[in-house]
């Protein structure tokens, strides 16, 4: 077996759950549990006793990396759905530097309920401030060259969150595919054994 | 015989199965990475098709606008009066900017289509009917 090494503690390590800790780049994979690939299935098997025993704690990992992988899934259908927002607003602010670059008033129709638009012409070449909505109710005036760069900058950041997110989801998934072949690996040595020590059995009646 | 359940790649070994070594392992992993990031690729492409052919069309409406008659155009929430000139050239530029999206994306499907090929290949070949590698 090249290129991994098995140690007496894989086990421990196996199960362990580091503290949830964020990477700079929000990557959470520091805070993830990493499965061992089991490598010599005998050796593992009399460490940890009975094929039953072993199972248990691979399905106790298996369960954890699943929750971590909701979560995640969460966070990407967030993000994702963020970054059209994200789009919207950059684009408005773009188009409203350009009307005030072309020196134009902006004729705008705006919904003003559910179903009824009205018409507002914003003066954007005399006055360049917009208001930005940070969230939690509080919305604060930008000038408008300052608005999209701050756009800008939190659409890049969406993105690069967006792909860290994508990335870790690999990562985890193949801790999983590992585990759920370590724990069917674990189940047909079982079934193996089982099999080895009936045919013993039967040998020994007859 | 059957493995306990997985829920990427159906595995399931006879009793007869061949030893994984841990370079099997780690085509499994990759299979098994890339197989879910096609799925995600092609939804998004999916996606971004529908959005280009909205464009066309959007596209192919103004042409029948009045020429003096300003347009409409979306952004965000609301509605910004842009003259025809500007919402054609508003159309071509999102138009481009989403079909080369698409083309970065199809791209990124057909490497990921080749090499999950190959691992297919080397995967069946070692494993035989013992694996299964759903789509």
């Amino acid at each position: 077996m090249k290129g991994v090494e098995v140690k007496d503690d894989d086990m421990k390590n196996v199960m362990q759950m580091p503290a949830d800790v964020k990477a700079e780049d929000g990557s959470t994979r520091e805070a993830m549990p990493t499965a061992t690939f089991i490598t010599d299935l005998d050796a593992f098997l009399k460490k940890e006793g009975t094929a039953e025993k072993a199972l248990e704690k691979l399905q106790r990992l298996l369960n954890a990396l699943k929750f971590i992988e909701q979560r995640l899934t969460q966070k990407k259908a967030k993000l994702k759905y963020k970054l059209p927002e994200i789009e919207k607003s950059y684009a408005c602010a773009v188009q409203m530097e350009a009307a005030a670059n072309d020196g134009e008033p902006l004729t705008t129709h705006y919904e003003l309920g559910q179903c009824i638009y009205a018409k507002a012409k914003m003066n954007v070449h005399e006055d360049d401030k917009v208001c930005l909505w940070l969230g939690a109710n509080v919305m604060l005036e930008y000038p408008r060259a300052e608005a999209i760069e701050l756009l800008a900058r939190q659409l890049a950041d969406a993105k690069k969150g967006l792909a860290t997110c994508i990335d870790d989801m690999g990562f985890l998934r193949e801790q999983i595919t590992i585990t759920e072949v370590n724990m069917a690996r674990v189940f047909n040595w079982d079934v193996k054994q089982r099999r080895a020590l009936k045919e013993k059995e039967g040998v020994a009646i007859n | 015989m059957h493995a306990p359940p997985s829920s990427a790649h159906d595995l399931q070994w006879s009793n007869d199965d061949v030893e994984v070594r841990w370079e099997d392992q780690q085509k499994i992993n990759t299979f098994g990475r890339l197989n879910t990031r096609m799925h995600d690729l092609e939804d998004e492409i999916k996606e971004k098709l529908s959005t280009s052919e909205l464009l066309e069309d959007a596209a192919n409406e103004i042409i029948l606008a009045d020429d003096d008659e300003p347009i409409r155009y979306v952004f965000g929430e609301c509605y910004f009066e842009v003259s025809k000139d500007r919402a054609d050239e508003l159309l071509e530029g999102q138009k481009a900017a989403v079909d080369k999206e698409i083309d970065v994306l199809k791209k990124e499907l057909d490497g990921i289509n080749d090499t999950l090929a190959s691992l297919k290949k080397q995967l069946y070949a070692r494993f035989g009917n013992n694996i299964n590698l759903e789509e």
